[in-house]
């Protein structure tokens, strides 16, 4: 059984935000307003959060992509009246939205942040709403919800594979950001295969995991000198 | 009198009430444009995926286009006999403006390939007897009209393969 990881090196990252575009575009991101825009409130999975030190002009820059860190121990599960949100048995954590009540508990648990509710109907307007991916639903108004690591690619995926008698490749399970990703600072795959390009960045000693000291024990991995 | 009245009003409520769901339980609603006959096809020796190419290999299984219609249909020929309605479309090389009525919605992910090839489940289990049907589909004859998901969860359960909600649901 697989259990799907990521690896984000941020000495290569450019902060480009490619992996922004191309998540917002799979996963049918509402586009937003500037109204909504300055109450915080838009929507996007994956953003990248940056961090500024010294004092100008001697800074230094950090870019960093976060999207849900796909907790071993996921906060957000353990608080949801109604399991819309947990853990299967591949590690990925779900967000079921038809079951989802919206009672916004697993978005204030997420320690990460990273969970998002829709406040507002969403809109697509003019042709972007013929533009969306048939293969990620549209979630309505009251509903939370966050990053999946593109889980419906991996439905076709392993349907494929089970057409030709195999399991699925590292190579065909690959969330859109990582297929965006320019300096290919993202790497995504099974973290408990030792082999893996993933689950051997994920042992370098420039690893490390946000907000480690919470115990959370997320599959999202970042790798920094320094 | 008031009382008469309210009694008249109730039974109005009530026929119309009903009305709406008989028209929606009972017989079918949706009119195709063409009398398609499923059973003269499949009697002549015609497999389903001739027709529905998907349904082997895909996730839909497609409902066919008018050209191969007219791979045996031809205006002005007398067999096989070509209705009407059909000519019309064909003589006019338009679309014909068949109505989908099986459908799962947007946050499910089916698949005919799985179900089909994979499994060799047969149409039947889930679009009822078509090859005896003469008349074309006015609704949809998934076992609970609808593809619930009692439908797939039930012979999941049965079949040993996940129940995993997000195997299903996207
Ligand atoms: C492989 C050849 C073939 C193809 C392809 C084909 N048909 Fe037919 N069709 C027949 C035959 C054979 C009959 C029976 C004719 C008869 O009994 O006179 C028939 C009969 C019919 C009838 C009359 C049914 C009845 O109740 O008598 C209709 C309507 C029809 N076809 C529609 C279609 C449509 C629509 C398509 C395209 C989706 C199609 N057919 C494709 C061979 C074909
Ligand atoms: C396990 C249940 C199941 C089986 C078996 C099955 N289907 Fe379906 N079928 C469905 C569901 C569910 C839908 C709705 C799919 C959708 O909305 O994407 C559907 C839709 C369809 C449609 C509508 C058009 C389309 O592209 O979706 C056709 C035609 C169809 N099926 C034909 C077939 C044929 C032919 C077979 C046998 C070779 C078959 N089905 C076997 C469940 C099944
Ligand atoms: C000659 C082509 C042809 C063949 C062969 C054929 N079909 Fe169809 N099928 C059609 C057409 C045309 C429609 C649309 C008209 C209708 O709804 O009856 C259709 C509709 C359907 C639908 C309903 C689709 C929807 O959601 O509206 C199902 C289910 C279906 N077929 C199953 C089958 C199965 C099972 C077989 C094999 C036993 C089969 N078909 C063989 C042409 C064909
Ligand atoms: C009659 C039995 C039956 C019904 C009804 C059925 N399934 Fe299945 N399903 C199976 C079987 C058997 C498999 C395993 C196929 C294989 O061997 O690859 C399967 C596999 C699947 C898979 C792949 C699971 C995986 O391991 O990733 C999905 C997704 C799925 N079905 C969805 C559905 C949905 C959605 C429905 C209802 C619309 C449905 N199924 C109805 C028997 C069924
Ligand atoms: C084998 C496939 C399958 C599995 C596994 C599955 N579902 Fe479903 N689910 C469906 C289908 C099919 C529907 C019906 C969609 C429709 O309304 O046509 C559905 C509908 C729903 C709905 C209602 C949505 C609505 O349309 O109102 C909810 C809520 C839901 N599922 C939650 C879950 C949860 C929670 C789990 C895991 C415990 C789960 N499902 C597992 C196939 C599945």
């Amino acid at each position: 059984m697989p259990r799907w990881g990521m690896v984000i090196d941020l000495d290569k990252c450019t902060g480009c935000q490619a992996c922004v575009v191309a998540c917002a575009a799979e996963t049918n991101a509402p586009l937003g307003s500037p109204d909504i825009a300055a109450m915080g409130r838009i929507i996007r999975w994956l953003q990248i959060l940056p961090k500024i030190e010294g004092e100008y002009p001697y800074i230094t820059a950090d870019m960093m992509p976060i999207m849900c860190q796909q907790c071993e121990a996921p906060a957000c599960t353990y608080v949801c009246p109604v399991a819309a949100t947990y853990r299967n048995h591949e590690g990925t954590v779900a967000q079921i939205y038809w079951r989802c009540i919206g009672c916004r508990y697993c978005v204030n648990a997420c320690p990460y942040t990273l969970k998002w509710f829709n406040w507002w109907k969403p809109e697509w307007p003019g042709e972007t709403a013929q533009a969306t991916n048939p293969d990620v639903e549209l979630r309505d108004k009251g509903v939370t919800e966050k990053c999946c690591f593109c889980h419906h690619r991996l439905q076709t995926a392993k349907e494929k594979a089970r057409a030709e008698g195999r399991t699925v490749r590292p190579d065909e399970y690959i969330p859109a950001c990582v297929e965006a990703c320019a300096t290919r600072c993202i790497v995504f795959g099974d973290l408990d295969d030792p082999d893996s390009e993933v689950s051997r960045l994920a042992r370098s000693p420039r690893a490390f995991h946000l907000l480690e000291e919470l115990g959370t024990k997320p599959k999202v991995t970042y790798l920094k000198s320094r | 009198m008031p009382k008469t009245l309210a009694i008249l009003v109730l039974v109005g409520v009530t026929a119309i009430g009903g009305w709406f769901v008989v028209s929606a339980w009972g017989g079918g609603s949706v009119q195709q444009p063409v009398a398609y006959n499923h059973k003269v096809h499949i009697d002549a020796g015609m497999e389903c995926a001739a027709c529905h190419t998907g349904a082997e290999e895909g996730t839909h299984a497609g409902i066919p286009t008018t050209d191969k219609c007219a791979l045996c249909h031809k205006v002005d020929r007398p067999y096989p006999k070509t209705p009407k309605d059909l000519a019309f479309y064909l003589k006019a090389n338009k679309e014909i403006p068949w109505r989908q009525l099986h459908r799962t919605r947007r946050h499910v992910y089916f698949s005919h390939q799985r179900h089909v090839a994979l499994a060799g489940i047969d149409c039947e289990k889930c679009h009822g007897d078509v090859k005896k049907k003469t008349t074309p589909f006015d609704r949809a004859a998934f076992p609970d009209r609808q593809a619930g998901m009692n439908l797939c969860v039930d012979c999941h359960r049965k079949e040993k393969v996940t129940t995993d909600c997000m195997a299903c649901h996207r």
